[in-house]
């Protein structure tokens, strides 16, 4: 079974064989990266919160034989890796701002990327709502998962799920079409 | 809360989320993690590596400070030191007894300390003094004093 403590692939990143880790990438660095653009706006950071997330999993790596799921696992990784990243740009652009001793930004949200409606549309949600989104819908992840991963209760998690479908959806229709 | 829930139109547009273009990630980020990855084992080994090393180290220095501290132990408790019998013995108490008779206000401790000085400047070679050529006399040269001219 793909991901249980007898795949061959999760034997071999507890043994830290590199080509272990070339297959995990195969099968998981789209997703991966697509719930880290979704997150975090620009495909550098993007980029930077993947490479994050396979560290991460070198650096454990001797826990994995007791993960009990790959994907919520990494996607949980993925997801501290972009609140590390957000923090430190966020930390950055203050720094910057200071030094610059211009008034802040009123938007804070990243410089986007030529992207999608939706994509342009979802940056525009509040970070927690977003998490949650990218988390259920690119990670397919469950909402008691991301609850546990979020230190929330599922019942939370639902609700700001909802939330940010229906934020998205006034969104668009306030957003034309291109 | 499951997605049946949802009303149509949020279960449609979720279906637009999870179907929205991404970038594909680079071509060149799977050599970038790879690396990453290597960099990490390599790393982790290393420090593993360094880490026996100290802990070697640690030991071995550890062993051989107890072991010097067990000759030093040993040699200072079988040695005969006789401070007593050089220091304070009959001529040393002699000499002790017979300042305090001259000076019968010093302590018995200062009259000891200064029968030891006596005795440790006792055999104190005399240095000749070249500038008083009618006799030979001690004289001490300090460090600031010029040597003498002849």
């Amino acid at each position: 079974m793909p991901g249980s403590p007898d795949d061959p692939m999760i034997r071999g990143l507890v043994a830290g064989r590199e080509e272990a880790f070339a297959a995990l990438y195969d099968r998981f660095a789209s997703r991966l990266f697509k719930a880290a653009w979704g997150i975090l706006g620009t495909r550098e950071d993007a980029e930077d919160a993947v490479q994050d997330v396979f560290v991460g999993v070198v650096q454990a790596r001797k826990t994995l034989a007791a993960v009990q799921n790959l994907n919520a696992y990494l996607f949980a990784a993925l997801y501290r890796a972009a609140a590390r990243r957000a923090a430190r740009k966020k930390a950055e652009r203050k720094l910057v701002t200071e030094m610059a001793m211009q008034p802040p930004p009123t938007i804070s949200a990243p410089v986007l990327e030529p992207s999608g409606r939706l994509q342009r549309a979802l940056q525009t949600l509040p970070v927690e709502q977003r998490e949650v989104l990218v988390l259920k819908v690119d990670g397919g992840l469950t909402f008691d998962e991301i609850a546990q991963m979020l230190d929330i209760s599922a019942n939370t998690a639902a609700s700001r799920y909802r939330y940010a479908l229906e934020k998205l959806r006034s969104v668009l229709q306030e957003t034309p079409h291109e | 809360m499951n997605d049946d829930e949802l009303p149509p139109d949020l279960a449609r547009l979720e279906e637009e989320l999870a179907a929205r273009q991404s970038p594909a990630p680079g071509p060149e980020l799977k050599g970038r993690v790879l690396q990453a990855v290597r960099r990490e084992l390599t790393a982790r080994s290393s420090r593993r590596i360094l880490r026996s090393s100290l802990w070697r180290f640690a030991a071995a220095t550890a062993a051989t400070v107890a072991l010097w501290l067990n000759l030093g132990m040993s040699a200072t408790n079988d040695t005969v030191w006789d401070l007593h019998k050089n220091g304070h013995g009959s001529e040393g108490l002699a000499a002790a007894e017979y300042l305090r008779e001259l000076v019968p206000e010093m302590s018995e401790a200062e009259a000891r300390r200064q029968a030891l000085l006596l005795k440790a400047g006792a055999r104190l070679v005399l240095a000749p003094s070249f500038n008083n050529v009618s006799g030979i006399r001690g004289k001490q040269y300090l460090e600031d004093e010029p040597w003498p001219s002849y």
